[in-house]
């Protein structure tokens, strides 16, 4: 599945388009950073409620194909604009964690 | 042979990744694997992380030779006070602060240990010296 296709299948809101045609190899879901740098791989969607700066440059850093915020969680300014400067997809899920992963379970993800 | 130094801040959250982000592109530019520029970026971050949020400032200084891509972090303090807890898995000093970011979950010295070829760290109460090393031929880990 492709980052365009999960944007249509769940109608969750894209904050900030990167590469639309990036395949999810899969999703890893963590808020402590270190558990996130250590074990999510590349092309994974990864699913969180931090919304802080330094999550768009792990991102970048691991080469996720998509961020997936929590709650109806966005970012702020500085945060989007770092996004917007790395190509970083994100997808706000208007859902809580357990929904929110039952939902990209169902997809088939 | 190719020397780069960065200078990093305490406490400066915001560009926390920037020199790993360049450090990383500079593995790529040099033909590493993609798994071995991987784990640079990754041993990187821990570090330059860890940098910023328990020590006064310092320095980043990356060295490429035919053979080696080194990295060496070194800072003014105020040093580690037990080099093996702190090397153990889940122990953290980081405030209160740091954690609710995320950030002190207590495995960024096992996460940088687990993803290079050498490791070095030094410490007394005047700084800390991180070297870490990663073998650009006949690759390993």
């Amino acid at each position: 599945m492709t980052v365009l296709e999960l944007t249509q299948l769940t109608h969750w809101t894209m904050i900030n388009s990167g590469p639309l045609e990036a395949p999810i190899e899969g999703v890893y879901v963590g808020d402590l950073l270190s558990y996130v740098m250590g074990n999510a791989k590349p092309q994974q969607a990864w699913v969180t409620m931090q919304t802080h700066q330094n999550v768009i440059a792990i991102a970048s850093l691991k080469e996720f194909s998509v961020l997936i915020l929590i709650d109806g969680n966005s970012m702020d300014e500085e945060a989007l604009q770092s996004a917007r400067d790395n190509d970083i997809s994100i997808l706000a899920s208007p859902l809580p964690a357990y929904e929110t992963i039952q939902k990209l379970v169902q997809l088939g993800l | 042979m190719m020397i780069k130094t960065y200078d990093l801040e305490a406490n400066d959250f915001t560009a926390a990744g920037s020199i790993s982000s360049d450090i990383k592109k500079i593995a790529k530019s040099y033909g590493m694997s993609v798994e071995m520029i991987r784990r640079v970026a990754v041993a990187c971050y821990e570090a330059e992380i860890n940098m910023i949020i328990h020590s006064h400032g310092g320095q980043i200084q990356l060295n490429v030779d035919e053979e080696w891509f080194t990295i060496v972090f070194r800072d003014t303090g105020p040093g580690i006070e037990d080099l093996e807890l702190a090397m153990q898995p889940g122990w953290t000093t980081a405030s209160v602060d740091a954690q609710s970011m995320g950030f002190g979950a207590g495995m960024g010295l096992p996460n940088i240990k687990k993803n290079v070829d050498t490791f070095e760290l030094l410490s007394s109460p005047k700084g800390t010296l991180l070297r870490i090393g990663f073998r650009q031929k006949g690759e390993s880990v």
